[in-house]
């Protein structure tokens, strides 16, 4: 039947633009699902918990030494008093990871490698996300008026990035896994 | 040249698009996306450089098109990111599709 339905498949961009939406469609509507879940239970989701948990040991880190931290049912804030950053859900970079994994279902090549660079990517993107929360946090404390012009500009342009660099490491990666996996 | 092409336009395409958002937003605060006027300019805006970055990369309309309206419709349908659904697009349509493909 699956089989079938494959062969129905038209080729080339097409092709990829059907996977590539399905899957993204079904991964988001999950999250959305995990989300009104989280909602109903009245708490944060684990997800942007974790992200801004990790952002705030980043940021202690780079020496941040009074760096406080807080979460409430809408996101989490950290900073020093006064200056602090709000996380809130669409800063969990979780919809960006969606969109790579998105990317290998619809080149999909082999379901294996797939399923470990998804993985592994979700993860590296998660990191990159981190290390942009805790360099603003950082930013913020030192008072700078480049503020503004990181969080808008160069670390959209660095999470973009990063996703694109992971995207061109796939053909290195799966040509690795085959070989030893 | 067409890959040099390739990523000359992928790279300024990206820094428009979040100079865009970054100069929106220094401009007139984060409560612009609530003008619906303001946010339709900005999205046909985008629409339109994404227009001019399959056009200079050499893509068909029907390609164009198809990338637009998936980047649409998770923009509007799940609030996912525009602009990396038609970078997936371009990669995918650069690296796998043609006669250059990693495949």
């Amino acid at each position: 039947m699956l089989n079938t339905l494959k062969s129905q498949l038209p080729s080339g961009f097409l092709r990829f633009a059907i996977r590539f939406s399905i899957a993204l469609l079904v991964l988001l509507t999950v999250y959305k699902f995990y989300l009104w879940f989280t909602e109903q239970k009245e708490d944060l989701d684990w997800i942007t918990y974790q992200v801004s948990y990790l952002s705030h040991r980043f940021a202690l880190a780079l020496g941040i030494a009074d760096c406080e931290f807080s979460c409430f049912m809408d996101g989490c804030r950290i900073g020093v008093e006064g200056k602090m950053i709000n996380v809130l859900e669409g800063c969990n970079g979780i919809k960006l990871a969606f969109v790579y994994i998105a990317y290998l279902i619809g080149v999909n090549e082999n379901n294996r490698s797939t399923l470990i660079q998804s993985f592994i990517g979700l993860i590296l993107i998660q990191l990159f996300n981190v290390f942009r929360i805790g360099m603003l946090v950082m930013l913020i404390y030192h008072g700078g008026d480049m503020y503004f012009f990181f969080i808008k500009y160069i670390f959209g342009v660095f999470i973009y990035g990063s996703i694109i660099v992971l995207w061109l490491l796939k053909p290195v990666v799966d040509r690795y896994l085959n070989r030893h996996v | 040249m067409s890959r040099l092409r390739f990523w000359l336009s992928t790279f300024i395409m990206l820094n428009i698009y979040v100079f865009l958002s970054f100069i929106v937003t220094a401009k007139n605060g984060y409560e612009v996306n609530s003008i619906h006027s303001h946010w339709l300019t900005v999205a046909m805006v985008k629409v339109f450089f994404t227009y001019l970055y399959f056009h200079i990369t050499r893509r068909t309309f029907f390609q164009f098109a198809l990338a637009a309206i998936m980047g649409i419709a998770v923009r509007l349908g799940m609030g996912g990111s525009f602009l990396l659904v038609v970078l997936a697009c371009q990669f995918y349509l650069e690296f796998y599709d043609g006669p250059q493909s990693l495949r």
